[in-house]
């Protein structure tokens, strides 16, 4: 029974999540060809394949470690908008992981929140601007809800939460970024870090579920 | 600190340009660290967020780093580094937004005389803010969307009093070498509340708030300070809505114009709160009564339109567009809306491919931009949603300075007689300009009931409706609406007989008394906190002064000040008072007045804290101090004393005891000093308000501060725009509470003063003499608009 993250487990996730961006590249790219500058899926997917590598080149041993050295990578290899929020995210992560040898519940709850604190600062961001903060946020709110329900719980509501916000999401006009400028013509249009991010969540759950 | 160097980081696209300053730096500040971060990892243009974070640690002497960045992205790449260096680092980083070179060498001198981490920052930033993105001076309206152009000179936000501008400064203004007086002498923070963050409106207001002043204030968010003057650097903050933003000021003006400043960025989120009401009609907040129609204008909208002329062919208008827009695009840098809305037109296809249809069609480049731009912006406007709506004015921004770079020419707003006018906010001396030009209504964006502008436009019988918000930015200019100054309704597209006719102003001739209706007589007087203020007193007639705010003696300076200073600036103020009694109230700290040297809390000290008399009386070595500089500087001419803010008799009972001990001790000295002629209270709490008979006894006057009166009575913080329909609630219960005060105090022989914004109120001003009160005092610009409406 899977209660709590480790290291092992976390450099797991990231694996898979790579593999998920690497398999919906394309459609991440299309999708931002339509409302932003058509990079979010290259990008993203430079930016795990090198975070994936550094994992593997230094084992950590705590998911702060893992969460730190993946949000560095994103950070080193990934320009524009996605590199700098997605790697903001994950080293809010480590801080909030802290020296933890695993991740329970109550730290996951935690590490979400706090990750989800820092793209909207980062992003300059609030929720209903259609960006990939409201499914973060969607997820954060749910992962707390569920904190009582143990680990696995918590990330299956947390992935469900984050399904349902990018699929809620998709007939809004976008209020930040250069979506935002696109006025209709931003409606009915997934958000592709929304999109990715809801990846993200299903590669937690996933691992929960397995 | 303990004598350790600053150290400085140079953020730069390019490495060579970033080691080529580090080496100019170190040439003359040899003992600095100076440590360049440019290039991306490779090496290559771009920049490196793990290269700014090795850069800190290189650059750290344990006193701090300050940052500076050539682009708006190097500035992420700083911002990024701060996410993963050590925490105690993060925290005694400062990046600041400055120009480059001029920045880094500013501060590697500051840095070199061992100055502190804020002084080396602001000596950086100082060096020459950052050129204003549009290529015009802050304040053109060729850097304000459609209608968010600054009509003229700073208008003072709702609620700040007095518009101190000119006149020489009442201190001397610190840093005469050159470098910069401490920095932080003047701060606040508030928290952002339009729900679009700091975009370019409330940077705009922003910068026409200091206009005038001499004070150089920052804005800052996070780790990133930008100068209020400049509106691409507080625009490139980006700061989001529900951040807390620190502004800090410093030089002579210091305490006048940090509060506007703040109220400027709070006013942003008023827009806000103003809902649309139907599809055809749009809800404000009533700020001068009367209903009259006429055309909607903007005037940054009506600043440049593009001029009938020849085609000059597809390809050589093409290339003037496609010039425009690169002239455009190197005077922007950065990363805030208005870069990001120039980035989109620049590169959309669709907006640049539509003017290039159009141009393919024998249309001119100007004509065919204009026409793009606007459709965007109305596309946007009408999406009903106000973070989307302003980014409206983003792109009618950008486009204007796209189409002034086209057109070779700077921006001059003009209205046409019978319009009704739509702006930001409004400086209330050009309120009589614009209704002798013929405006017949004001919409205004933000602006406050309170303000000074609304009183002028009561006075002139001009209907004004403030706080509308975005509501009519959908609206295309030259639609006839009509504006209802009373209920605060703006209707689009009206039928033209429901407009009134409104009689025409009147002149008034300039007396400083005038009669009550029981014989007696009713002194005009005016506010002053200053110097500049006196004179203005003095101009503009006043009868005496009702209120003399001593709290700028503390507020603008770097520490608490001393006896004699207090005495220097209290001894300048009075002399430059008009003729007529004044009255001197002890020092008002707290509420929302910061105050360099006393650490205030905003809850503890806060509105409802130990604020006014309560602290002095906390602090007895504060107040004594004080006391002894009222009594020195009225020997230069004779005064009246007023204690603000007593809740209880005890509490005037105490103050009146360290008065006769200030007296006692300068006796002991041997220094010369003269006793009040009078001692008074201020009203400002219900509860002296609604009980003022056990006060009666030991006062000789006492004055209503309506201002913080109605904000106790309501619940309502004045400072909110939220809020001002409750607070304004409020106001009306005051002539009747004046009159009880009357009815109480006549019979004692203490006579009633009114010295709050409602007596600068025109129509209020008549229900308070009405009300039997022997005084009304008000900043000066007002008193015009009070005899007028006093004037049988």
């Amino acid at each position: 029974m899977a209660d709590r993250l480790s290291a092992t487990d976390l450099t797991a996730v990231f694996a898979d999540f790579q593999r998920a961006v690497e398999r919906d590249r394309d459609l991440l790219t299309e999708l931002d060809t339509a409302v932003g500058d058509g990079d979010h899926g290259t990008n993203l997917d430079r930016g795990m394949r090198a975070a994936v590598e550094a994992l593997a080149a230094i084992p950590q041993d705590t998911p702060g470690g893992v969460f730190n050295l993946v949000g560095r990578r994103l950070v080193s290899t990934v320009g524009g908008a996605s590199g700098a929020l997605y790697g903001t995210a994950f080293l809010r992560a480590a801080r909030a992981a802290g020296a933890a040898e695993a991740l329970d519940a109550a730290t996951c709850t935690a590490v979400l929140r706090d990750a989800t604190t820092g793209i909207a600062e980062r992003g300059k961001c609030a929720t209903g601007d259609k960006t990939m903060y409201d499914v973060w946020m969607a997820a954060s709110t749910a992962a707390a809800a569920a904190a009582g329900d143990g680990l696995p719980a918590l990330l299956a509501a947390a992935s469900t939460a984050a399904g349902a916000a990018e699929q809620e999401m998709v007939p809004w006009q976008a209020r930040r970024g250069r979506a935002s400028y696109l006025g209709e013509r931003s409606k009915d249009h997934r958000d592709p870090g929304a999109v990715s991010s809801r990846l993200l969540f299903g590669c937690f759950a996933a691992w929960a579920d397995a | 600190m303990g004598g350790r160097v600053i150290g400085l980081v140079l953020v730069s696209h390019s490495a060579a340009l970033a080691a080529g300053l580090a080496e100019l730096v170190a040439q003359m500040a040899p003992e600095v660290p100076v440590v360049p971060a440019g290039g991306d990892v490779e090496g290559g243009l771009g920049t490196s967020a793990d290269r700014v974070a090795d850069a800190l640690a290189a650059a750290d002497r344990g006193a701090g780093v300050v940052v500076l960045y050539d682009l708006g992205s190097a500035r992420m790449a700083a911002e990024l580094a701060l996410e993963f260096v050590e925490p105690e680092l993060g925290e005694r980083t400062r990046l600041v937004d400055a120009s480059f070179v001029e920045g880094a060498v500013a501060a590697g001198a500051a840095a070199a005389g061992g100055q502190s981490l804020g002084e080396v920052a602001a000596a950086a930033r100082q060096s020459g803010a950052a050129e204003p993105a549009a290529g015009a001076e802050p304040g053109d309206a060729a850097q304000l969307g459609a209608g968010a152009g600054p009509i003229g000179a700073a208008g003072p936000g709702a609620g700040s009093v007095g518009a101190g501008s000119g006149g020489p400064p009442e201190q001397p203004a610190a840093g005469s070498d050159g470098l910069v007086p401490a920095a932080d002498a003047v701060t606040a923070r508030v928290v952002l509340t339009d729900p679009a963050g700091l975009h370019a409106r409330p940077a705009a207001a922003v910068v026409r708030a200091l206009a005038g002043l001499d004070a150089t204030v920052t804005v800052a968010a996070g780790a990133v300070e930008a100068s209020a003057a400049s509106l691409s650097a507080l625009l490139r903050l980006g700061a989001s809505a529900g951040t807390e933003v620190r502004v800090a000021g410093s030089g002579p003006d210091a305490a006048l114009a940090v509060p506007r400043v703040v109220a400027a960025l709070s006013a942003a989120g008023a827009e806000d709160a103003v809902p649309v009401v139907a599809a055809n009609r749009s809800g404000g907040v009533g700020a001068a009564p009367g209903r009259r129609s006429g055309p909607l204008r903007r005037p940054g909208a009506a600043g440049i339109e593009p001029p009938a002329e020849p085609f000059a062919g597809a390809a050589a208008e093409r290339g003037r567009l496609a010039a425009a827009l690169r002239q455009a695009g190197e005077q922007l840098v950065g990363g805030g809306d208005i870069t990001e809305a120039h980035r989109v037109l620049l590169a959309d296809p669709e907006l640049t491919g539509a003017a290039d249809e159009l141009i393919g069609t024998g249309v001119p480049a100007a004509t065919a931009w204009w026409r793009v731009v606007r459709r965007t912006a109305e596309e946007l406007a009408a999406s009903g949603d106000a973070v989307i709506a302003g980014r409206a004015v983003d792109v009618v921004d950008v486009g204007q300075r796209v189409l002034g770079a086209l057109l070779g020419r700077p921006v001059r707003p003009e209205v046409p007689a019978g319009a009704v006018l739509l702006a930001d906010d409004l400086a209330p001396s050009l309120v009589p300009e614009l209704v002798e030009a013929g405006v017949v209504g004001f919409v205004l964006r933000a602006g406050g009931v309170r303000g000074h502008a609304a009183v002028l436009a009561r006075a002139a019988g001009v209907p004004m409706v403030v706080a509308a918000g975005d509501a009519l930015d959908a609206v295309p200019d030259g639609t006839p609406v009509l504006v209802d100054g009373g209920t605060g309704e703006v209707l689009v597209s009206p039928d033209e007989a429901a407009s009134a006719p409104v009689a025409p102003a009147r002149t008034v001739p300039r007396t400083a008394r005038v009669r009550r209706a029981d014989g007696g007589d009713l002194r005009l007087s005016a506010n002053v906190g200053s110097v500049a203020d006196a004179r203005a007193a003095v101009a503009a007639g006043a009868a005496g002064v009702g209120l003399v705010r001593t709290e700028l003696a503390f507020t603008g300076r770097s520490a608490l000040p001393g006896e004699d200073e207090q005495v220097e600036w209290l001894s300048a103020v009075l002399a430059a008072c008009p003729d007529g009694p004044v009255v001197v109230r002890t020092v008002d700290l707290g509420g929302d007045k910061p105050v360099p040297g006393l650490r205030l809390d905003q809850v503890r000290h806060g509105f409802l804290g130990e604020r006014g008399l309560r602290l002095c009386l906390a602090r007895p070595a504060l107040f004594r101090t004080h006391l002894r500089a009222v009594l020195r500087a009225a020997v230069s001419r004779p005064i009246e004393l007023m204690f603000p803010f007593v809740t209880e008799p005890a509490e005037l009972a105490a103050a009146r005891s360290a008065l006769a001990s200030a007296a006692e001790s300068l006796r002991a000295d041997a220094t010369p000093f003269a006793e009040p002629a009078g001692v008074g209270i201020m009203v400002e709490i219900p509860t002296a308000a609604l009980r003022p008979e056990p006060f009666l006894p030991d006062v000789d006057f006492v004055s209503v501060g309506s201002n913080d009166l109605v904000q106790y009575l309501t619940a309502a913080d004045r400072t909110v725009p939220e809020v001002a329909g409750v607070y304004r609630s409020g106001e009306r219960l005051v002539p009747g509470l004046v009159a009880g005060l009357v009815a109480a105090a006549g019979p004692a022989g203490v006579p009633v003063a009114v010295c709050g914004d409602l007596a600068g109120d025109p129509e209020c001003a008549a229900l308070l003499r009405t009300a039997g009160v022997a005084e009304l005092s008000m900043a000066a610009p007002l008193l015009a608009g009070v005899r007028a409406a006093l004037a049988d």
